[in-house]
């Protein structure tokens, strides 16, 4: 009973890997001839008012969605750090949000008894910290105490509406104002201002018209100035709407494709803009599972431990770092890129000569040899068993997280790897390739999964570099089908070139973008809505930068569809 | 005036307890002692050769010498063991639902729910704590979830939902979870000021009063208005938590909760930590339960289709436990991907049985700490549901069937002291007879959760091969 179901599953998946190739998108019809510009203009079908019907690629229509979402726990600590001056870790205090679609920046989020207790706590804890240091009390104030009533006044409209994102409402102004003056009999230390200021910001620290970016306007598509101010704020660079940004939204200046293509590069150039660049592609890279899935042979590999998943991991930030800011390229060096950053004992992995501290350090790596993200230690080791590497992990890794192919899961009942006993298996290349001959894995394997794979047989289970196993000079030959383009490689760096051409990658690159600023999974016709700008990535002059920029163009962005009351 | 309970904690020392009248069940039958729910929960299954106990019928330390159950042989007379339970909805491409086995199995155990389609295939129903924990805790707060190791961030990473898709994160850091039911790092801890208390008060009814001018607009939709249904409940929470006088007097004994202060967040998901810290977060969900800051409280141990490596149960560098993590061992093989064993059997199945039995001295050391704090009428152990799950029998079949389950303490609802056999026909990898949310309707009812309505459960999640009713045969 359980084989024949386990076949049946086998059968059925096999044509879903097959089925899902030719289902996907290509880019064959897209236009590439427009020079990458994020002007408004230069991008058909990202105005609101673009042609074509509703739901088609031209004008894509975002689904159906809340109109409260939650702060994400960056979000939180750097509205706070912008309001207040004050350098506080609040994220590491907070319980981890689960994910959504890929990223923990759902647009599900929710508050429960834990957030809720949190949130009173930290409220309370930066509250007395604001009241303690005069910088950051002057920053919150903004006017001078001594002033008496007119300060008060100033105090609860100005801070208040930096807070809350939008002014406050006259109901909203009086009841802040009344816990204000309550402020003396329920506060133990400091003047009676002091005693104010420090309930109300314990109250607007927990207010759900701050902890939530609310979107309330009537009109079920368009998002009024502040709505969009906040939006460009919070999902571009994870902070509150500054001074400028809640100016240009008192103006009821953000509603033109012009004004927020201004904003957004203005808000783009800060330092905010490379936390956000790292956050991504710590999240797509999946860099969290790095210290658990380092447990090598230590006869074999006694330098790589646990312990050097912190190295690994932000060797891999300050090469996504050094290629999008200070080289300003895009998603071809990042797959492609020669260099990258090492210590002493990574350099010795890499086969890099020099002197190393424990600090990492920019170096140049052999071209033969190394080609950014996909030959990097930190993905190989941890893509790898403690004695050998994995083709099928790496392929997997390679296809779901780079590509977006749908792979499905293997079935039940698959016999264990057979052992490589130097005489008819010889090689990792020769294990693998025989462990999924049988039809029922062959389909997705042989096509998909494999050639990807052994595509970085040159690097073994910790990365490094190899020209023959067990004797057997290294092949790592293929090709990259399931693409459109299906382009061949003969080697680790050929591959990453290869995959960096094609236009799968970009469009994986894309909608893994939109789904981390947009808190969400795209539909249908935001997907194809977004070949345009994945085309732009063939450019290797556009950067991350570049691609969030125009994702604040789309009408995914700028615009919306409330659920139905 | 407030009536104390007093408890002997693990040093032997007398804790006393403030047990607020005002904080008193809502039910109108007369208690001595709450009951409570604890649900320990592992992956990857076990080796079914060696768990079960030898014969149906009476548990003795004979029926469990040499078994996986072993470990629990001095508590034979407080457990209760059904055989032949089986997932709903049901594993493989049995039922319609999203993932992969371990998946649906982690998924589906809790919640009866099937995965949704969605990237994290997440469960399409609120979980049995979520369901249970606002019903019976006085002030209506959710459970205490805590979790041992490694968390993947989809379906696999937690057992716990507070409804459909919404999953609950549980806690990792012993000392962050201790601290959020303790007040350990608030003015609370120092016992709480009435003037901390009113501006507390003040300013809850100032978030209260946002949140409803919130709901009142009237574009929200439904799933809006309950989004800020939840997060008042959360303060209402708050609030009839401020009414205790605060919890200064439930406290591991010093040197125990400093060595817990300590922990380095950094390191709480190493493999190398994953002993000591689950040893912490026991002490932590033991105290809760017994102090009744949380009458319902989950730990998970590593996530499905993961689980650290053992390498502290090997004795010799070669050992299999050293190299191959708890999923790979499931599967007797060397890598993840292989189904069907590669290792000799005398090699994994016995690392496997290490593995087992480890985790049930785990499990009788939650049950040796609700031992030690005494109620009237008994001890916190004789109050409290502990109900070890496994999300799948045989690992290496992905067999969702025949589930281990391990039922103690049972606060008077379950027959004790027995194994019994949920299904008439022979095989115990039986399909229909003693779907797994049958399970879920008999644990709530035995704490006396209701649901909103006040009603009682009555047929447990969505799955549709789940069954009305509760498991008779192990009842009291």
């Amino acid at each position: 009973m359980r084989t024949t179901s386990g076949w049946v599953c086998c059968a059925l998946m096999l044509a879903a890997c097959t089925g899902e190739i030719a289902d996907r998108r290509s880019l064959s019809g897209v236009s590439r001839d427009s020079v990458p510009v994020a002007g408004a203009s230069a991008l058909p079908g990202v105005s609101p008012t673009a042609s074509g019907p509703p739901g088609s690629c031209a004008n894509p229509v975002p689904p159906a969605q809340t109109r409260l979402v939650r702060l994400t726990h960056r979000q939180y600590q750097n509205a706070v750090h912008d309001l207040t001056g004050l350098e506080l870790d609040l994220v590491s205090e907070l319980l981890p949000d689960p994910h959504q679609a890929g990223f923990d920046r759902g647009i599900d989020l929710q508050i429960g008894d834990v957030q809720a207790r949190s949130y009173r706590d930290l409220a309370e804890s930066v509250a007395q910290a604001v009241v303690a240091d005069p910088t950051a009390y002057a920053r919150v104030l903004r006017c001078a105490p001594a002033a008496g009533d007119s300060c008060v006044d100033a105090f609860i409209t100005g801070f208040g509406k930096r807070v809350l994102r939008r002014p406050l409402t006259a109901a909203e102004r009086s009841s802040y104002l009344a816990l204000f003056k309550g402020g003396p009999a329920l506060v133990d230390s400091g003047d009676d201002f002091q005693r104010g200021v420090r309930v109300t910001l314990e109250a607007l620290l927990q207010s759900p018209k701050f902890l939530y970016r609310t979107e309330l306007s009537a009109d079920p598509r368009t998002l009024d100035s502040y709505e969009i101010a906040s939006r460009l704020s919070f999902l571009l660079v994870n902070t509150t709407p500054d001074d400028m940004l809640l100016k240009a939204a008192e103006t009821k200046s953000l509603t033109t494709p012009e004004a927020v293509a201004a904003q957004a590069r203005r808000l783009l150039t800060g330092e905010r803009a490379r936390e956000t660049v790292r956050d991504f592609h710590h999240q797509w890279l999946d860099l969290d599972v790095y210290a658990n899935k380092l447990t090598k042979d230590p006869a074999l590999y006694p330098s790589v431990t646990p312990e050097l998943a912190p190295v690994l991991q932000s060797e891999v930030e300050r090469f996504v770092d050094a290629v999008s800011f200070e080289q300003r390229r895009g998603l071809t060096s990042l797959y492609t890129a020669p260099f990258s950053f090492v210590n002493n004992v990574t350099a010795a992995l890499y086969g890099v000569k020099g002197q190393f501290g424990d600090a990492l350090q920019r170096v140049e790596l052999d071209p033969t040899q190394r080609a950014g993200i996909l030959t990097q230690i930190g993905f190989l080791a941890t893509r790898a068993f403690s004695q050998s590497s994995s083709p099928i992990h790496r392929g997997v890794f390679i296809q779901r997280r780079l590509l977006c192919t749908t792979i499905p899961n293997p079935p039940p009942n698959i016999p264990g790897l057979p052992n490589v006993d130097g005489v008819q298996i010889r090689t990792t290349r020769q294990q693998v390739d025989q462990h999924t001959s049988p039809a029922a894995c062959s389909g997705c394997h042989h096509t998909l999964i494999n050639p990807v794979g052994f595509g970085l047989e040159n690097y073994d289970a910790v990365g490094r570099f190899r020209s023959v196993e067990n004797g057997v000079p290294v092949d790592a030959s293929g090709e990259l089908s399931g693409t459109a383009s299906h382009p061949r490689f003969a080697s680790g760096v050929e591959l990453a070139r290869a995959v960096a051409s094609t236009g799968e990658a970009r469009s994986c690159y894309a909608r893994n973008w939109f789904r981390y600023v947009l808190g969400r999974e795209e539909t249908g016709s935001e997907a194809c809505g977004l070949n345009e700008l994945a085309a732009r990535l063939a450019d290797d002059s556009y950067t991350a930068v570049d691609l969030l920029a125009d994702l604040a163009q789309t009408p995914s962005f700028r615009s919306r569809t409330a659920e139905v009351p | 005036m407030q009536r104390r309970t007093f408890l002997r904690g693990l040093s032997g020392i007398v804790v006393s307890l403030p047990f607020l009248e005002a904080l008193a069940p809502r039910r109108t039958r007369a208690q001595e002692a709450p009951r409570r729910l604890a649900i320990f929960f592992c992956c990857n299954g076990v080796n079914t050769e060696k768990f079960w106990p030898k014969a149906y019928g009476a548990l003795t330390a004979d029926s469990l010498a040499g078994t996986g159950l072993e470990p629990l042989a001095s508590y034979a007379d407080k457990l209760c063991v059904p055989r032949g339970i089986h997932l709903v909805p049901r594993g493989f491409d049995r039922d319609p639902a999203g993932g992969d086995d371990h998946m649906k199995a982690v998924g589906h155990r809790l919640t009866a729910a099937p995965n949704q389609d969605s990237q994290e295939h997440y469960a399409s129903g609120p979980s049995l704590d979520q369901l249970v924990a606002p019903s019976i805790n006085p002030s209506g707060k959710g459970p205490l979830n805590l979790f041992v190791g490694s968390r993947a961030k989809d379906v696999l990473g937690s057992i716990s939902y507070t409804s459909a898709g919404r999953q609950a994160v549980p806690f990792q850091d012993p000392w962050k979870a201790f601290k959020d039911w303790s007040g350990a790092s608030t003015a609370a801890s120092s016992g709480m000021l009435d003037q901390t208390a009113m501006r507390r008060r003040s300013v809850l009814d100032l978030v209260k009063s946002d949140l409803s001018s919130l709901q009142s607009a009237s574009v929200l939709s439904a799933a809006d208005k309950q989004k800020l249904d939840m997060h008042l409940t959360a303060i209402r929470g708050l609030e009839t938590s401020m009414a205790s006088a605060g919890v200064s007097g439930c406290q591991l004994p010093g040197m125990r909760t400093q060595e817990i202060s300590k922990i380095v967040p950094s390191r709480v998901t190493l493999d190398s930590e994953y002993e000591k810290v689950g040893d912490m977060l026991l002490d932590v969900m033991a105290l809760a339960l017994a102090c009744d800051q949380n009458r319902v409280a989950t730990i998970q141990w590593g996530s499905g289709a993961g689980g650290p490596i053992f390498s502290w149960l090997g004795m010799n560098a070669d050992d299999v436990n050293r190299k191959y993590n708890h999923h790979k061992l499931s599967h007797g093989a060397t890598t993840d991907a292989a189904t069907t064993p590669n290792l000799p059997d005398t090699q994994w199945k016995p690392a496997l049985f290490s593995i087992d039995r480890w985790y049930m001295q785990r499990f009788k050391g939650l049950l040796d700490r609700l031992s030690t704090y005494a109620e009237p009428n008994g001890s916190v152990l004789d109050n409290t549901v502990v109900c070890y799950m496994n999300d799948l029998s045989d690992g290496s079949e992905h067999s969702w069937m025949d589930l281990p389950n391990v039922i103690a303490g049972g606060a008077g609802y379950f027959k004790l002291g027995q194994y019994i056999k949920l299904t008439r026909a022979a095989p115990n990898n039986n399909d229909s007879e003693a779907p797994s949310n049958m399970l879920l309707t008999t644990l709530a009812n035995a704490v006396g959760a209701t649901r909103k309505d006040g009603t009682p459960f009555t047929n447990f999640g969505s799955a549709p091969t789940g069954k009305p009713g509760e498991l008779t045969a192990i009842k009291a």
